[in-house]
């Protein structure tokens, strides 16, 4: 009797968190909140995770800070697992567990934040249920407040829609309008919440399906990303690429920051739509929002060169390019494989069929500046080594690398056949 | 199940795994003990005699995880039900198929002992039919409401079933079902004796793959035990009789047995499992024995 007592106290509170919940539901809450209250009515620890773990919102209760840390190892014991379970949740869209285990000796419950078609985030819960009615509870109220964090950010999504469309609009009068006024151009910044004599770089990533179709659901992905991890920056989801024009004055310090974020934006993208490549170009650093143009015009000149010269660096940086800013002009990769391949197409046939290095010889031979040495110590071999295979080469290609136009043209070569990634 | 089936060509010899508090590291260093003594597979189990307490469904479906992960060795989780509701059991079952856990056991499973919990109550929200239609729908793309899942999942349906030389209309009719509901395959309960064995496989009529349990008994006071607990004829007299005659051998003469009967076994079935993994001698010396192909 006692049993059935306190099952249906169990209950009770159960009911009474789903409804505070809901309640939320219908005011302006974050997550913060929700994840606050599930943590101090249920006595276990909420976070909201995105699909790379990074928490978005956490609390642990009556635990406090050290309750946080230990969420936070929690994630990090077996991430594998954990990622395993959140990716499994988003491609199920249900609430999945994963038992208690180890050091942590604490179970997780996963369940996916579901708005439209999205798994946008996860909210997961950890703790030790004393029995099976506290496991059920905690599934239940983890999967509730999933829904009720959905309703949140779904009001959010139509609001961010509306406002996207406003931000595209007026990015798109910033990069293409041509009879503008300065005082145009600094009004229409500030509309976007860009302060007009700040320093910024842009950065552009672009997703590319195999059929050339466009993949809404990476560049929001991308967006999403963007937005949460780098909130200072101003953020244009264009439908064919994501745009962030990202304030700072320290242009290394930043130019680092967005390579990683862009890096990651990667990993992600591949991981839930293997079929997507993503490709992101940064530009230089500029002054002033009448440089807002040219630094778009630059980061998207890095995306095209990065896009069509695959052996490239997974994140094209405009101010690296070199020859590859005047090779991108040529729309055609065919012409550029068949300038590489009239140049050293029988070298390249050679290092196929024999397995030799020469043309990887000749590219660290010319980026050493002539060098045999450092050629050598690069390559791990000996300059006598190099020499050889310099002259083997030459002898196949019939090209003289002491004449200028030779070397010239075999350098211009070698740049297309490393940046197309070993398709000429 | 399907594929290790298919990939071997004599019986099946897999050995349980009986979790101790959890411990992912002794479970995954059982697993491979007994993979290096000739062990196809490793079944996890929710409890056993060392554990007595409730142990969890999902704890079986984690050490199965952790068998296959870090010991390289195929596992079968148990799963039961007993006082574990449908949502409970899906969110388990969802988890462990994303860690790749998707060969099961299923059971209706039982409470722990009285005065071990507080709440032994005993409940079933569903039984082991339950759970296999529960695997069924997630293998046809429907959850637990019937509404569609994104994706299907790929579970092999194993069932548990008592294996005793009588067997009730009801018995009977119990085995059907489970075999109507969807099962793949079916893994009976510790089997003393062939007639136990022939009476089950009458009633399966061949139509999914068998797996006998095969329990090497420790002593005589064990044997005496089982025979009042299990149902007549379970434990024969003459099993009896070659403990009390091996005297302080006992448990050597119950591995003897446990080989023979494994040899046994594996002539009408898929293969054998051990109820021990803490002997992987035994595990080497029952794959010798296990030379037959496979039968069906």
């Amino acid at each position: 009797m006692t049993a059935l007592r306190d099952e249906f106290a169990d209950l009770r509170h159960v009911m009474a968190l789903c409804g505070e919940l809901s309640s939320l539901a219908t005011t302006d809450c974050d997550l913060e909140q929700i994840v606050t209250v599930v943590a101090e009515r249920a006595g276990v620890w909420a976070a909201v995770v995105d699909d790379s773990l990074s928490v978005l919102a956490l609390c642990a209760g009556a635990s406090g800070r050290a309750g946080e840390e230990q969420l936070t190892r929690v994630l990090d014991t077996d991430p594998e697992a954990v990622s395993q379970l959140v990716a499994a949740a988003a491609r199920m869209r249900r609430a999945l567990s994963l038992p208690a285990s180890g050091a942590s000796a604490v179970s997780l419950v996963v369940a996916p934040i579901l708005v439209g078609d999205d798994s946008v985030a996860h909210l997961v819960t950890a703790g030790h249920d004393v029995d099976e009615t506290g496991e059920d509870a905690r599934i239940m109220v983890t999967e509730h407040a999933a829904m009720v964090c959905a309703v949140v950010l779904g009001r959010r999504r139509v609001v961010a829609i509306a406002a996207g469309r406003a931000r595209r609009e007026l990015f798109d009068a910033l990069v293409y309008v041509g009879d503008r006024t300065e005082a145009d151009v600094k009004g229409w910044a500030r509309h976007l919440g860009i302060e007009p004599d700040e320093r910024h770089r842009v950065l552009v990533a672009a997703p590319y399906s195999p059929t050339g179709a466009p993949a809404p659901a990476a560049t929001d992905v991308v967006e999403h990303m963007i937005t949460t991890r780098c909130p200072a920056a101003t953020v244009v989801n264009r439908d064919a690429e994501v745009v962030a024009l990202v304030p700072g004055h320290d242009d290394a310090a930043l130019a680092r920051q967005l390579i990683a974020l862009a890096r990651l934006c990667r990993e992600v993208v591949t991981a839930r739509f293997p079929e997507v490549r993503l490709v992101a170009g940064l530009g230089d650093p500029h002054t002033g929002a009448v440089q807002i143009s040219t630094a778009y015009a630059e980061a998207r000149r890095a995306v095209d060169v990065g896009r069509l010269m695959t052996g490239l660096s997974d994140v094209t940086v405009f101010a690296e390019l070199g020859v590859h800013r005047l090779l991108a002009h040529v729309h055609d990769p065919g012409e550029l494989a068949g300038f590489a391949r009239d140049m050293l197409g029988d070298l390249i046939d050679h290092d196929r069929t024999n397995g030799t290095d020469y043309c990887a010889t000749l590219t660290a031979y010319f980026r050493q500046n002539g060098s045999l040495r450092r050629a050598a110590a690069l390559l791990h071999t000996h300059p006598n080594t190099v020499a050889y295979r310099i002259h083997r080469a030459e002898k196949i290609t019939g090209l003289d690398l002491g004449a200028y136009s030779d070397r010239l043209a075999a350098q211009v070569a070698l740049e297309i056949v490393n940046g197309l990634g070993g398709n000429a | 199940m399907r594929d290790v089936l298919a990939a071997r060509g004599v019986p099946l010899l897999g050995a349980y795994v009986v979790p101790q508090a959890g411990d992912r590291d002794s479970a995954a260093g059982a697993a491979a003990a007994v993979r290096a003594a000739g062990a196809d597979l490793v079944v996890t189990a929710t409890s056993g005699p060392e554990r007595p307490r409730y142990t969890s469904t999902n704890q079986s479906i984690d050490l199965a995880a952790a068998c296959q992960n870090r010991a390289g060795t195929p596992a079968l989780a148990t799963v039961t039900t007993w006082s574990r509701t449908v949502m409970a059991l899906q969110a388990h079952l969802l988890g462990g198929h994303a860690r790749g856990v998707t060969r099961l056991i299923c059971g209706n499973g039982s409470p722990p002992p009285v005065g071990d919990r507080s709440k032994a109550d005993g409940r079933w929200a569903v039984d082991a039919v339950g759970l296999i239609e529960l695997l069924r729908g997630l293998n046809e793309g429907t959850d637990r409401y019937g509404l569609r899942l994104e994706s299907a999942t790929n579970f092999d349906i194993g069932v548990r079933i008592r294996a005793a030389p009588v067997l009730s209309a009801a018995a009977r009719t119990r085995t059907r079902r489970k075999i109507d509901a969807g099962a793949h395959f079916i893994v009976t309960s510790p089997v003393y004796t062939q007639n136990a064995l022939d009476t089950l496989l009458e009633v399966i009529d061949g139509d999914v793959p068998v797996l006998a349990t095969v329990h090497p008994l420790r002593s005589l006071a064990e044997a005496e035990l089982l025979r009042h607990e299990l149902p007549d004829g379970c434990v024969p007299a003459g099993l009896i009789e070659r403990l009390e005659r091996a005297g302080d051998g006992a448990a050597e003469e119950g591995e003897r047995i446990a080989v023979e009967l494994a040899a046994q076994f594996a002539n009408r079935t898929q293969g054998v499992i051990l109820s021990r993994t803490d002997r992987p001698e035994l595990v080497s010396r029952v794959r010798a024995a296990l030379v037959r192909p496979v039968v069906g």
